[in-house]
């Protein structure tokens, strides 16, 4: 099993379900796996106010199934914590569940979309491990998708992502216009792409030639690391002399998997920097983790 | 809304039957083409163009349009360009392309099926769909 955490939703699913689908909005959103031969699972959030009457939307559900979408053997069921439903169309099993995280104020909506059977087990254990982390309370936020395994400062909200075949981009940004940002990649096929050497490679990322650069490397297990950092200038015309603005990027390419990992962070000129004591750590494999 | 809903269960279950499809699909080269490698180990195509119609006499005696064009395949490509050759389907590329580069099932799906319809557009070669059977061919 593989364990996934996306916007603070925290569960385990078969190594060859692979996340095709996504919705970026923490708030509300979807998300869909699927294996080699179709969508397996559709795990869909939504923040509520509220306790809902999770046994009426149940009903309802119930009754929408068999008159509207011409399901068949409609039946309710109980996991124990969760409250669900069976239903069968075309002779293609579907079961849906729903639980209230009453801590993190989410509901959370399950469909498995079975092969031949409903596998029971494997449901149990998707179920049992799927929780809803509270951000209020804790100060770091864990992701865990696409091969990307980072611990963030809480208030770093994901901004954008760019999730290409062998090559994931995540950027998260904090304050108003991004003032600090951290970019996170993981990134495969390196034969073909990385022409030259890490240190190099971090450096053309930056969105401006630096004017200063330390370079360092450590080895961890057998993962050569890559850290840059330095400044560059920020902002244009006579601003430029005057403005800069921080940088730190660490690099490597894990030996296991040979892909490689990047986390990068920015900071805007100003008099306070939006990054804290904490610090952010990516993981590539159990054998190694970097932080910034 | 209710259509919407519909509309979209048809099309989760159309996304079942086109991997499959797609996977059981055959690429066939076109015979007629030349191929030989670089140094690079990068793939060069001559492909053979075909006559355009209005080039009849007395205008052919005067036009003469090219008959091949050359295309240079990079890496990757010349990579999928002879896993055709010794794999029997798609699905068969993409497990042989995902092995070798530590890829995923979907990771490779997508970057081969991207290079085969790139060889598609320029008549390297075609895909052979399995003939579709239906419900009651699949229950017999």
């Amino acid at each position: 099993m593989t364990s996934w955490i996306w916007h603070n939703i925290s569960l385990e699913l078969p190594d060859d379900w692979e996340m095709l689908q996504f919705a970026n909005n923490p708030e509300r959103g979807r998300i869909a796996f699927a294996d080699r031969y179709d969508f397996r699972m559709e795990l869909s959030w939504r923040k509520t106010n509220a306790r809902p009457d999770l046994d009426g939307m149940v009903k309802d559900y119930h009754s929408h199934l068999l008159h509207e979408l011409e399901h068949e053997d409609v039946d309710t069921l109980k996991n124990t914590s969760w409250t669900g439903l069976q239903s069968s169309r075309d002779g293609k099993v579907a079961t849906r569940f729903m639980q209230h995280f009453d801590d993190a104020g989410f509901l959370v909506e399950i469909v498995f979309r079975w092969a031949d059977q409903r596998d029971e087990r494997l449901e149990d254990d998707v179920l049992n491990s799927l929780y809803v982390e509270n951000s209020a309370v804790s100060k770091k936020r864990n992701w865990k998708c696409f091969g990307l395994d980072m611990e963030l400062q809480s208030e770093f909200e994901l901004s954008e992502i760019n999730a290409l075949p062998a090559s994931v981009v995540m950027d998260f940004g904090v304050g108003k216009k991004d003032k600090a940002t951290v970019r996170a990649e993981r990134r495969g096929l390196t034969d073909f792409w990385l022409k030259c050497s890490i240190s190099d490679w971090l450096i053309q990322q930056l969105p401006s030639p630096p004017k200063k650069i330390e370079t360092s490397r450590v080895n961890r297990w057998g993962h050569e690391i890559i850290r840059i950092k330095g400044f560059m200038p920020f902002g244009s015309g006579w601003g430029k002399i005057f403005r800069r603005q921080e940088f730190e990027s660490i690099g490597w390419i894990c030996p296991h998997d040979r892909r490689f990992y990047s986390l990068r962070r920015l900071n805007r000129p100003s008099k306070a920097s939006y990054f804290g004591s904490e610090g952010f750590k990516l993981s590539c494999c159990p054998n190694c983790s970097a932080t910034l | 809304m209710k259509r919407k809903k519909q509309a979209q269960q048809a099309l989760s279950v159309d996304v079942a039957t086109i991997w499959r499809r797609m996977m059981e699909s055959r690429v066939l080269l076109n015979e007629r083409i030349h191929a030989d490698r670089n140094i690079a180990s990068k793939v060069r195509v001559s492909v053979p163009l075909r006559r355009p119609g209005f080039l009849v006499p007395p205008i052919s005696w005067f036009i003469k349009p090219r008959e091949r064009k050359t295309l240079q395949l990079d890496p990757l490509g010349s990579e999928v360009f002879s896993l055709i050759g010794a794999c029997r389907t798609v699905g068969e590329i993409v497990d042989r392309f995902a092995e070798k580069h530590r890829l995923t099932f979907h990771e490779s799906r997508v970057s081969v099926t991207q290079y085969i319809s790139h060889l598609v557009d320029n008549g390297i070669a075609v895909v052979a769909m399995p003939k579709e059977t239906s419900k009651e061919d699949a229950a017999t």
